[in-house]
């Protein structure tokens, strides 16, 4: 078959196919040879497919940079995330047998997991009786939360040291008990400075049960 | 952002802070703000703890006064009592209990419709003082 004016119709229809199969199987590099001293009609939409094509294969590329790059900045949070993590929940021995553990940041169920953790190991370790547990750089405390801290000041009881909570800030006070939840078996006050002081009345107490 | 798809347990987090930055921006007072964003926290976790997964939609317009309102999705198992649900200190996953009564009390108005084996929606709305 062939039509007028145009030049190895057949052969050129072909051609056409093989580089349309040959980009939908993803390879744009094929071009479709153009003899453009014999132009005809059929010139101008081999022109126009291979243009196609050609930026065709731009997006393509461009897109696969794009995620390639996105997968790359996913990793890099991940990291960055497991990074934080671990400067997020560092307990300071402040004093002989006291540790501050200044919180900041949510508290989810996986960081209160690791911050209990932690913190017995670090009581068994320095012998440490008291444990002060600053909350005011978590932003939100809600029923989990304070189930959280409800469960550490009781393990940390269990191994014979006392827990104090501090920095509640108004707020969060007012907060606590409209949800309800109860924190009285909890000891708790209002910044690290009066948890420093009840820590020191506590170790004399206990220095003078001693003595006597 | 008014509308956080809740997958995680972080997403909790971008939904409290998502919904504390409009309050703030509606303004309402600091421990209005913290009452939203824990009640937020609560309805969130919920939809984390028995939906898996879900949508929190917050709304600065709660016709006919002028507040908050925040919509909680899910296509979840459902509540099958919401009465008991709403009771303090019951909880069906040994929780503490206190997240739907909790986010009642903290918010100025509460809705729930559930229907088992296909989800629940809560909404709750805080108002700005007149």
């Amino acid at each position: 078959m062939s039509e007028k004016g145009i030049k190895n119709f057949n052969k050129r229809i072909e051609a056409i196919e093989e580089i349309l199969a040959a980009a939908a199987g993803g390879d744009f590099a094929a071009q479709i040879d153009i003899d453009m001293d014999a132009a005809d009609l059929l010139t101008s939409v081999e022109t126009g497919i291979n243009l196609l094509i050609a930026d065709l294969g731009e997006e393509v590329q461009e897109s696969r940079k794009r995620a390639d790059d996105l997968a790359e900045k996913l990793e890099l949070i991940e990291k960055q995330r497991k990074a934080i993590e671990e400067l997020s929940t560092p307990i300071i021995k402040i004093w002989d047998e006291v540790l501050v553990l200044p919180l900041i940041g949510a508290l989810d169920t996986r960081r209160s997991q690791k911050l209990t953790e932690s913190l017995l190991t670090e009581i068994a370790l320095t012998q440490s009786k008291i444990a002060i547990l600053d909350i005011t750089g978590v932003p939100g405390v809600d029923s989990a939360v304070a189930n959280h801290l409800l469960k550490t000041v009781s393990s940390v009881k269990l191994l014979g040291a006392h827990c104090v909570v501090t920095g509640i800030r108004p707020e969060v006070a007012q907060t606590i008990v409209h949800l309800g939840v109860d924190l009285s078996d909890v000891e708790t006050l209002s910044n690290l400075s009066e948890g420093l002081k009840w820590a020191f009345r506590h170790l004399k107490l206990m220095a003078e049960a001693r003595k006597s | 952002m008014n509308l956080v798809r809740i997958k995680e347990e972080r997403d909790i987090v971008v939904a409290r802070s998502a919904a504390k930055k409009i309050a703030q921006e509606m303004g309402f007072g600091l421990v209005d703000q913290t009452r939203i964003s824990t009640a937020v926290s609560e309805l969130a976790r919920n939809i984390y703890l028995y939906a898996g997964q879900g949508e929190v939609h917050i709304e600065a317009d709660c016709n006919p006064r002028s507040g908050l309102r925040i919509t909680f999705t899910d296509q979840g198992p459902g509540i099958a009592d919401i009465k008991l649900a709403m009771t303090d200190g019951w909880s069906s996953v040994k929780s503490m209990g206190k997240g739907l009564p909790g986010a009642a009390r903290l918010s100025d108005h509460m809705e729930i419709q559930s229907e088992l084996g296909k989800g629940t929606t809560v909404i709750i709305e805080k108002w700005l003082p007149e």
